[in-house]
């Protein structure tokens, strides 16, 4: 057997007993344990390795087929197969509901996530895409009232109206002001509040998503993450706080 | 046209401000971090809680105010703009004339804190530091004096607290967050202005992004309100006082002061744009500490307000919002000239303030 039919054998035995195990999962039965069909023989093992990319492909798209009627079908589960899961009687049974019931919950989101970091990252990329046009209209707002600002300096400038400027610290007043003024004309206008509205959300949600990305990171190499620390130092908190009740009930 | 530069005036000119530039450069080289120090006077930590402190002034003249005066600024800056410097200083005012007094310093809040919350800091440190003076004393009430934000905290204290509440002297204190909106000049109430912007989804995902209300934000916004002053003051503003010591020592006080902004604590933070700056709840008696509501009527102690004239972050007007919805006709207002922070630390102000509020802290503690 050439080493690509070997690879080809193991990887259909992997993707067959995959599909079944899927298959079990979704309609509730036991899970197949044991392999189905024959391990093909042992064979060169760097001979297989030179088409791995592709039989990785291969079982990526298989499964991706699986799981679009496997959801479809995972959405059938019924209230008594609900209840078996929760219910602590049904936990004693090896086999039983609750045991199924684990598989779903520990594999299925397993499943789902396959391809979750790429979604995560292109779901960031879109955010930053998305903060990017919003930081360039909030400085477009921002930039025509420069010009307005210099229009009216000109036009101040170029009237015979009013006092001579005799000097350049009484030229520098006058364009100061006039921008002071425009400026804050634009920080009033429904213009400039909903693009800096836009600007702040984008950049919120971008932030939040960078670090759902970072807290992915962290859970796979054993690091808490930002939300498990705030969780903790919220629990802080609400532990001081009842301290401080209880000191003070015990003064009173 | 109206530019007419004569061409050797402006060479003149232009010469004297070289000449300025080399003089102030000269300063700038021998000006060290401790000749533009803040918040010089002399007090020591008496009381603790978290990252919370209580000081207590050293005292420099023979008490001549029976009541203790606590006073609290708020989370958006610090309490050291009452003590910029030593001849711009209400700290050192009151205790010149014999005001036993205290000052709760609430800390740098850091991500940590992003779960304090209003009546955290109300009920909690603030109350935790009246009860410190009170047991120290051995007196049943405590004078508050409340600053911007921390008057906010006072006046909530003072309802909930009346009994231990001898007065309250308000300064720069927002009451009604809505208040001195209309026909107010351009760079009035943009904080309220910006706060509104935002839905309260907003809000909550801003802190929930950064867990707390960042410093710089906060910092962003008051720029708002003087754009080309913020813009300029390092390129106009500083080139006009930096070949006078006195004025240019002012300036970089006052720098100092300002770049050292905390972050205001998440949830406290959602409490003072939500309730506050969007829905306004205290004036309409429907803003809650801790599942209660502050009835502002339950103060019934002399309340003194103090408030600057062209205050542009809180307008006469909504600090001037409190009178009707007290409990006490022993209500004085005292309106400066100046603004917002200028009440504290310009000349024409400062002599004013400190003697005003001494006075009526002798007749009411």
């Amino acid at each position: 057997m050439k080493s690509f039919e070997q690879g080809n054998e193991w990887m259909k035995l992997w993707a067959e007993n995959q599909k079944s195990m899927f298959e079990a999962w979704v309609s509730g039965k036991p899970p197949p344990f044991a392999f189905r069909g024959e391990a093909p023989p042992a064979g060169d093992a760097m001979g297989q390795a030179a088409q791995i990319s592709d039989l990785m492909r291969q079982s990526m798209e298989q499964w991706a087929e699986y799981a679009k009627g496997g959801w479809t079908k995972g959405a059938q589960l019924d209230p008594e197969a609900m209840r078996k899961l929760f219910d602590p009687e049904e936990w004693k049974r090896a086999g039983s509901a609750f045991d199924l019931g684990m598989e779903k919950l520990t594999e299925g989101p397993t499943y789902a996530t396959l391809w979750d970091m790429d979604r995560k990252t292109l779901g960031l990329q879109k955010l930053w895409v998305e903060r990017a046009k919003d930081v360039e209209r909030y400085w477009e707002v921002t930039q025509a009232a420069w010009t307005k600002a210099l229009e009216r300096f000109m036009k101040v400038a170029a009237d015979n109206k009013g006092e001579p400027i005799t000097s350049g610290r009484q030229l520098l007043d006058l364009w100061l002001a006039t921008a002071n003024k425009a400026l804050l004309e634009m920080h009033r206008s429904e213009e400039f509040l909903e693009a800096q509205r836009r600007m702040t959300r984008s950049s919120t949600e971008y932030r939040l998503a960078e670090r759902e990305m970072a807290e992915a990171f962290c859970e796979v190499h054993h690091i808490p993450t930002r939300t498990e620390v705030d969780e903790l130092q919220r629990t802080v908190v609400e532990l001081r706080r009842e301290i401080r009740a209880l000191k003070s009930k015990g003064k009173a | 046209m109206r530019v007419k530069v004569d061409p050797r005036e402006a060479m003149k000119e232009f010469t004297a401000f070289s000449e300025r530039i080399q003089r102030g450069r000269e300063l700038l080289d021998k000006t060290r971090d401790k000749d533009v120090q803040i918040a010089t006077t002399p007090k020591r930590e008496v009381f603790r809680q978290d990252k919370v402190v209580l000081y207590h002034y050293t005292p420099t003249a023979k008490k001549t105010v029976s009541t203790p005066v606590l006073m609290a600024y708020g989370l958006i800056g610090r309490y050291t703009m009452a003590d910029l410097q030593e001849d711009r200083s209400l700290v050192r005012n009151l205790l010149a004339q014999g005001v036993d007094l205290y000052v709760v310093d609430w800390g740098t809040p850091t991500r940590g804190d992003r779960w304090l919350t209003l009546e955290d800091y109300i009920d909690g440190y603030l109350g935790e530091c009246v009860d410190f003076i009170r047991e120290k004393h051995k007196i049943e009430a405590v004078s508050l004096l409340g600053i911007c934000e921390g008057g906010v905290f006072t006046t909530c204290y003072a309802a909930r607290n009346p009994k231990k509440v001898k007065s309250m002297t308000l300064t720069i204190t927002p009451i009604d967050f809505h208040a001195g909106a209309k026909d107010a000049p351009l760079h009035h109430g943009l904080i309220g202005l910006w706060a509104r912007s935002m839905t309260k989804p907003d809000v909550d995902r801003l802190i929930e992004a950064n867990g707390n209300l960042p410093g710089e934000l906060m910092s962003v916004v008051f720029s708002m309100m003087t754009p080309v002053n913020s813009l300029t003051k390092y390129n106009v503003g500083l080139f006009d006082v930096m070949d006078d010591e006195k004025k240019l020592l002012n300036f970089l006080r006052m720098e100092k002061w300002l770049a050292d902004r905390p972050d205001h604590p998440g949830e406290a933070a959602k409490q003072w744009l939500k309730d506050l700056y969007q829905d306004n709840l205290l004036v309409k008696g429907e803003f809650k500490l801790g599942g209660r509501k502050v009835d502002l009527k339950k103060i019934n102690m002399p309340v003194l307000n103090v408030f600057a004239e062209e205050d542009h972050i809180v307008p006469p007007k909504s600090t001037q919002a409190l009178k009707p919805l007290i409990g006490t006709k022993k209500y004085t207002e005292l309106p400066l000239p100046g603004g917002h922070v200028g009440v504290f630390v310009s000349g024409k102000s400062q002599g004013i303030l400190g003697k005003s509020i001494y006075g009526w802290l002798k007749a009411n503690s």
